[in-house]
């Protein structure tokens, strides 16, 4: 599983973000908005992230996140469909001329930050 | 530490922004050699290897300068099975145990600075053998091919459906094997339409040489739409 790869890139844009200004302080916690049809299971990513940033600085932060559900726009009928399963027909008019607008998010959403740490 | 005193900082940030960075980077390096990437995925065992033994040989014949990246975790059996045909082939990622189960940007460019890319008209990366991870990194490729062997099952679109969403050609391959197999084509067809109604098909059988004068000619379009 990749989830290294992406509790990785959680703490590159974290560093990132830091660097660029965008928040200050000491970090409490990351949110997450992860969508239904990445192939990125929540749970293991949070649990590298624990893992890799144990004795650093980001030593503590809680990851947290909200499932993105899978949403698609009918090219037939233009009607949206939610899709809770895979097998992506138009809930409207059956067509599976689906194209999929939603659910492939893998985004920090916000950070909690304490501004009166240094 | 009371909640009052921490502040909430929206930021909507692409977890893979940094890959992503990298493969924009690696898009405009293809872009300037007017190289046409294809990227392979795969399970382990689907016939990438096989595949590309058939189909080298016969783009050297038409002209067509290819070179491979071989993603293995343990072994250069396939980088030496492919090397065989006198084309540069470069083997990332070996570890003796077995590492990592993708490929990212950065292990692409890692690649890239090995093969004289002038000297080229296409470049495959053959994926690891996995449908799961490699469906989430681009790695600044023009396509992304599936391949799905009829050994694997028809129900492995549902199941790993995301490889099937973000492809745009499958092959399903070892198709000399359909008569020796419960394996249904069309319940497979009514799988892949279910996840993904624009993905292109085309079956074949690498060792029977079936279906590969159109795999062949599919490239020879993804080359050509590359050289802009």
């Amino acid at each position: 599983m990749h989830e290294a790869s992406i509790a990785q890139g959680v703490i590159d844009e974290i560093c990132r973000l830091r660097a660029e200004g965008v928040w200050r302080g000491r970090l409490v916690r990351a949110h997450l908005r992860v969508g239904k049809l990445t192939a990125v299971v929540p749970d293991y990513l949070a649990f590298c992230f624990g893992a890799m940033v144990e004795g650093s600085e980001l030593a503590g932060v809680a990851l947290t996140w909200e499932d993105v559900p899978v949403r698609g726009r009918c090219l037939d009928c233009g009607e949206t469909s939610e899709f809770t399963t895979v097998g992506f027909l138009c809930m409207t008019c059956g067509s599976p001329q689906v194209e999929i607008t939603q659910g492939r998010e893998l985004l920090i959403d916000s950070l909690e930050v304490d501004e009166d740490v240094p | 530490m009371s909640p009052e005193t921490t502040r909430k900082v929206g930021v909507v940030t692409n977890i893979l922004a940094a890959n992503e960075r990298v493969a924009d980077e690696n898009r405009r390096v293809f872009a300037r050699y007017g190289l046409c990437v294809i990227n392979l995925i795969s399970s382990p065992g689907a016939g990438k290897t096989t595949l590309l033994e058939k189909t080298l040989p016969a783009l050297a014949a038409k002209g067509i300068r290819a070179a491979v990246i071989v993603g293995d975790i343990a072994t250069t059996r396939d980088a030496d099975r492919l090397a065989v045909h006198g084309v540069p082939v470069v083997q990332i990622m070996t570890e003796a145990f077995g590492g990592s189960c993708h490929l990212e940007a950065s292990t692409i460019r890692m690649g890239m600075e090995q093969i004289d890319l002038y000297a080229l008209d296409l470049l495959f990366v053959e994926n690891i053998g996995n449908l799961v991870c490699p469906a989430e990194f681009d790695l600044g490729e023009r396509a992304k091919v599936a391949l799905l062997s009829v050994t694997e099952g028809e129900d492995k679109p549902l199941k790993y459906p995301l490889a099937f969403q973000v492809s745009n050609l499958v092959l399903v391959t070892k198709v000399d094997l359909v008569p020796h197999l419960d394996f249904d084509l069309e319940s497979l067809s009514a799988n892949l339409q279910a996840v993904n109604p624009r993905l292109a098909r085309l079956d074949l059988s690498a060792r029977r040489g079936t279906g590969l004068d159109a795999w062949l000619a599919w490239l020879d379009a993804q080359i050509a739409a590359s050289r802009g």
